[in-house]
């Protein structure tokens, strides 16, 4: 059995008190109750067995495992196992790991479980937070706050040996390096900057630093309120802290990251007891404070023997207008001797700091516009803020507030909303305005049709709309609701208006007549109750070119059920014209169509025949090019110049305007605007017509019973079309 | 490069949508629940039924690029662990108002309870205690220290009044 109290575990840490109720850590007698790292065991667990103690070494994980039914192992923080230990029923044992500043005592309570030993211990270790090593949660002050405790080291040797060369000093919290680059003046705020990169990244975003000359002698010990990873902000507040004075630092200086405390000891009374403070603001007399962070020049407190005490004071001290914090850490090394091994342990504490000033409630106003969270706040309150708006010149404006809240940490909410109140010009509240439509959208549909969609959230309006307002203009400005008159439709025709599949809301889908290529058009849709002629307030204008050249004649089905013959080769029918244009290319009329052929190959087919209505088909292997052409016609007989059995130009006067080729399938013109109607009559009885600034191609009309026309090609190379175009199948 | 959350949009009484941008895949953190949503996802949208009519879940979106939500980081919580005892039958947490847990004595050694910050209020210092009973009813109260609960605070419930004469907008509770 490995010996309870003895080796490492040879110094024992207690609290002190004082009086019959007890009063802790104010110094006093010593306490029964050990100053031991928190520890949680896990969900797996080995029921009889209780954890005493356990080093101060140990600061995150630990292992301690059934060898058998009555044996223990343990691994320390970044140990390794040690030997099983023999743990017999109420057995106090201690089982270290190969390690032996890493340990841990435990007792096996069979009052409590008489199981076998079995199982084991996934031990996490965490320190102390507002004990006596870290101290009470501090706020933020304008004054120096200090804070005193003491805690009793007692050899509670389990074998009757002395524990010698008891050392304890300041622990570090980050890694030394040299000032180098910057250093503080003789007084005031100032930074310290080292030379090496990333020098401070592992410092605490906020605390002490310890400033030692190159001698080596302590110069000064300084509060930093904020770093980067190569700088400390020292305020002026954080000048000659810990009973040190401000100083002018030299480069050849080296800095350690501490926490904000000193130490002292105070041996024991003829009774075992030290002094005892009134408070833990009340200093303790007679003490010298140490803050060396080595054990060579920390307290040299001699030897304790056995059931001997000695008090460890700690002196906390928090400067002026300290910076919060959620972490600080407080740490005091220890070593020891017994039976001639040297032993160390850790004394960790934390504690927090917040600043009730930053406490707040934080407002954001948007007029008009959603709030924006990245600029500072317009109006801040410990509570309930308030912000003085100005009323819009006319109309009225939406006010949105938007607000977080920041807690005495400094820690900000995720709040991204907004609530919002609506002002006319007058100053006067008015009611909110029926509920713009959201998801606004413009597409490019076939032969320069253009679909509106949008939703509209009825169950936000306490009165809600009746009515779609498509206000809408085709000649490249804003629309404008204060004077253009809308396209209504009811939220209940069903033509254009579907209630949503996915939540409550109505949803519209409007198709514009069909629009000139490259038309600019420009949308606002509004909400209006015709009851009470309110209307939502939206301004903002969906864009959209119409293009429906090359990409937007894509073949539409419904067009091929129209289809009541094959459109390659010939129709059989009443022929009114044909004429060969040469190279194999010719035209032919009937009663309600037009086909272009080269060979027996239909080119171009224009129809009129359904619903008056007509289309005009392309080869489905028919692709359309921008390219403008404008070289001079080698034959102006036609003006449709066929000059192979491939290749034919569509003149406008004695000039190539248009190009169709069938070696790679391509139509060119310098524009195109299919579908986009043409609105001259040409009263001609011939398949074209033209003068110097346009060619049209005609047909037949049944129902007019006269030519028309159904192809223009202007000078500027512009080809238009009667009818959308379609392109066909085969 | 950051995830980039746009202002919720409400879409029905209590109900708000969000979108963002980023690079994916996205984490998304609920502050009223203290909880992950998705830890990863592709999405770009998300619709949150709200606690409050007119304010929405808080919530923090991180994409790829970035480390830990702030709830993470700040968890809110404190575990309370104590040794069970020979001949107690029951134990009870309460928070000096409430009882919070009974946890009956199983001979498992040690038991806890984890204390979740009151994520409605803005006092962070929890009171704990722990008082043990035996078979008889007689019992034992221990008094732990008052623990500090860190977490991200949210925005109370509000609402806002407008007084024309001054023509002041002030935040209020609901």
């Amino acid at each position: 059995m490995a010996i309870a109290y003895t080796k490492g575990d040879t110094l024992g840490i207690y609290r002190t008190a004082t009086g019959l109720t007890g009063t802790y850590n104010l110094g006093g007698r010593k306490d029964g109750r050990e100053i031991v790292p928190n520890f949680f065991v896990g969900p797996v667990q080995i029921p009889p067995i209780v954890i005493l103690s356990a080093s101060g070494n140990n600061t995150t994980e630990g292992y301690l495992a059934a060898k058998s039914a009555s044996t223990l192992s343990f691994i320390g923080t970044g140990g390794t196992e040690g030997s099983a230990v023999t743990c017999n029923a109420r057995d106090t044992v201690l089982v270290e790991d190969t390690d032996n500043d890493l340990w841990i005592r435990v007792y096996r309570d069979t009052d409590y479980s008489t199981a076998d030993l079995g199982g084991f211990f996934n031990l996490t270790f965490l320190p102390e937070i507002h004990g006596v090593i870290g101290g009470a949660i501090v706020t933020k002050s304008g004054s120096v706050q200090n804070h005193y405790g003491a805690v009793m080291l007692s050899n509670h040797s389990g074998l009757g040996e002395a524990c010698s060369s008891i050392k304890a000093w300041i622990g570090t919290l980050g890694t030394q390096r040299l000032s180098g680059t910057a250093q503080l003046g003789g007084a005031g705020g100032g930074t310290i900057t080292t030379a090496t990169a990333d020098g401070f990244a592992d410092w605490p975003a906020s605390g002490w630093c310890r400033i030692t000359t190159n001698a080596p002698a302590l110069r000064e010990i300084v509060y930093y309120s904020s770093r980067t990873s190569t700088s400390l902000t020292v305020p002026a507040d954080g000048r000659g802290r810990l009973g040190t004075s401000a100083a002018a630092g030299a480069a050849t200086d080296s800095v350690d990251c501490v926490p904000g405390i000193r130490i002292g000891y105070e041996a024991m009374d003829s009774n075992g007891e030290i002094q005892a403070i009134a408070s833990a603001t009340t200093a303790p007399t007679g003490i010298t404070w140490d803050t060396d962070i080595t054990s060579a020049l920390g307290l040299s407190i001699g030897t304790l023997n056995p059931r001997e005490n000695v008090g460890l004071w700690i002196h906390r001290e928090i400067p002026a207008n300290v910076t919060a914090s959620i972490l600080m850490e407080n740490k005091i090394n220890l070593s020891y001797v017994v039976d001639g091994v040297t032993y160390t342990n850790v004394l960790r504490g934390n504690y927090r700091i917040k600043d009730t000033s930053l406490a707040l409630v934080k407002l954001w106003l948007g007029v008009d516009a959603d709030p924006d969270f990245t600029t500072a706040p317009d109006a801040t309150a410990a509570l309930f803020p308030s912000i003085v708006i100005t009323p819009p010149v006319s109309g009225i404006s939406e006010y949105r507030i938007g607000c977080k809240y920041t807690n005495e940490y400094g820690i900000t909410s995720h709040d991204t909303g907004y609530q919002s109140i609506w002002v006319n010009s007058s100053g006067a509240q008015v009611d909110a305005p029926i509920t713009s439509p959201v998801d606004v959208s413009l597409e490019n549909r076939q032969a320069g049709v253009a679909i509106l969609q949008a939703k509209y959230r009825k169950t936000l309006d306490s009165t809600p709309a009746d009515t779609w307002r498509i206000y809408y203009r085709t000649n490249g400005t804003d629309p404008d609701p204060a004077i253009d008159t809308p396209i209504e439709i009811l939220l209940t025709d069903s033509t254009y208006s579907f209630p949503s599949q996915f939540d409550n809301s109505m949803q519209l889908r409007y198709a514009f007549a069909t629009q000139a290529y490259n038309t600019d058009l420009r949308v606002i849709v509004r909400m209006y109750n015709s009851d009470t002629t309110d209307e939502s307030i939206n301004e903002t204008v969906t864009q959209l070119t119409i293009n429906t050249s090359t990409q937007s004649i894509s073949p539409i089905p419904q067009a091929f059920a129209m289809m009541k013959e094959s459109y390659s080769g010939q129709r059989i029918g009443t022929e009114l014209s044909t004429l060969d244009l040469g190279n194999s290319w010719r035209y032919r009329i009937f009663p309600d169509e037009f086909l272009l052929y080269t060979g027996s190959t239909v080119v171009m087919r224009s129809t009129i025949k359904e619903y008056a209505e007509g289309r005009i088909y392309v080869p489905a292997t028919f692709s359309f090019d921008n390219v403008a052409h404008s070289a001079a016609a080698v034959s102006t007989t036609y003006l449709i110049e066929a000059v192979s059995a491939n290749v034919a130009y569509i003149l406008v006067g004695s000039t190539r305007r248009a190009k169709i080729d069938l070696s790679t399938n391509v139509i060119e013109a310098a524009e195109f605007d299919w579908g986009a109607g043409i609105s001259e009559d040409i009263p001609v009885n011939a398949f074209a017509w033209g003068n110097s600034s346009a060619t049209y191609l005609l047909q037949y009309s049944p129902i007019r019973g006269r030519f028309v026309p159904w192809l223009k090609l202007t000078s500027g190379g512009v080809l238009s079309t009667m009818f959308p175009v379609t392109q066909r199948r085969s | 490069m950051s995830a980039t959350l746009q202002t919720p949009v409400k879409i029905g009484p209590y109900l708000f949508r969000y979108e963002w941008t980023g690079t994916p895949p996205f984490r998304v953190f609920d502050y009223d629940r203290y909880q992950y949503i998705y830890t990863d996802t592709d999405l770009t949208r998300l619709e949150i039924a709200s606690r409050y009519e007119n304010q929405p879940t808080p919530i923090q979106v991180l994409d790829s690029t970035e480390g830990n939500p702030d709830g993470v980081t700040y968890p809110g919580i404190a575990r309370v662990q104590w040794r069970g005892q020979a001949h107690a039958s029951k134990y009870e947490v309460d928070n000096g108002l409430t009882i919070l847990n009974w946890t009956p004595e199983t001979g498992e050694g040690y038991y806890e309870y984890v204390f979740q910050h009151d994520l409605l209020s803005t006092i962070t210092d929890q009171l704990i205690s722990l008082t043990t009973y035996d078979s008889e009813g007689n019992t034992v109260n221990t008094q732990l220290p008052s623990t500090s609960l860190i977490s991200v605070p949210n925005m109370f419930n509000f609402n806002l009044s407008y007084d024309s004469g001054t023509t002041t907008i002030t935040v209020g509770a609901v």
